[in-house]
């Protein structure tokens, strides 16, 4: 595992995530809910 | 010139509800993550797995309200990415990936052990056939056949339990095979699979 990091990667290059994947992360955030009940979380999402 | 927003304004608007909040943060790191990412793991679509997993984590703790990093947001999401990439070669170590090319495709040499849902079905009809052409045998036969083939019993524990010799105990499991074959013929019973 070490070596995934202390080896420099000549491929490396400046890259941005797509734009769909952006969306899909900020319409994933307006759909995700948490409730605390009793210091427990319930997650819900809704479409 | 325009005033950046500190990150750590932007989180507390996006632990409000203000969802504008998260835009202006995945767009300020998204270069610096996805680079970051592919260095490590030099695929672009595995790069858009473990960002979108990123951001997931991140969103659920902002909204969960366990962030507690104020000011440090960047490395924080730096470290759950770092997180997932070693996940990812650990999970890729544990199963090595294979891809086919045009000439060889693995699925020709390996397959499912398991039984299909048909095949099960056809299995269990011939058990329990067998069984009643087994019930057919002489009580000595059918015996020493239940004894070896169902309950796996050795020819000298069938002989201990049964009070013969071991060669009586072969003889009865042959003759046993050969009379089962027979009432099979007799009957032009089909016993596949």
């Amino acid at each position: 595992m070490e070596k995934i990091y202390s080896e420099e990667h000549n491929a490396y290059q400046l890259m941005t995530t797509r734009p769909e994947k952006v969306r899909f992360l900020l319409d994933f955030s307006k759909a995700v809910h948490f409730v605390v009940y009793k210091d427990m979380h319930f997650e819900s999402i809704m479409n | 010139m325009e005033l950046q927003i500190d990150d750590s304004v932007l989180v507390k608007d996006y632990i409000s509800g203000d969802e504008k909040a998260l835009e202006i943060l995945i767009q300020r790191h998204n270069q610096r993550i996805t680079s970051f990412i592919y260095s490590k793991v030099l695929d672009r679509d595995i790069t858009e797995d473990i960002f979108q997993d990123t951001f997931i984590k991140v969103i659920k703790t902002l909204k969960r309200g366990s962030y507690s990093e104020e000011g440090k947001f960047l490395p924080w999401v730096m470290r759950i990415s770092h997180n997932l990439i070693i996940d990812h070669f650990r999970r890729n170590k544990r199963m090595p990936k294979f891809e086919g090319s045009d000439d060889f495709n693995i699925f020709s040499v390996i397959g499912d052990d398991k039984l299909n849902a048909e095949k099960q079905i056809i299995k269990n009809q011939i058990d329990s056939d067998l069984r009643i052409l087994i019930e057919e045998l002489p009580d000595d036969q059918r015996e020493v056949l239940l004894m070896r083939i169902y309950r796996d019993m050795s020819f000298k524990e069938i002989s201990e339990n049964t009070g013969v010799s071991i060669n009586t105990a072969l003889g009865r499991m042959r003759y046993a095979l050969i009379n089962l074959r027979k009432i099979i013929d007799k009957n032009n019973i089909v016993l596949t699979n």
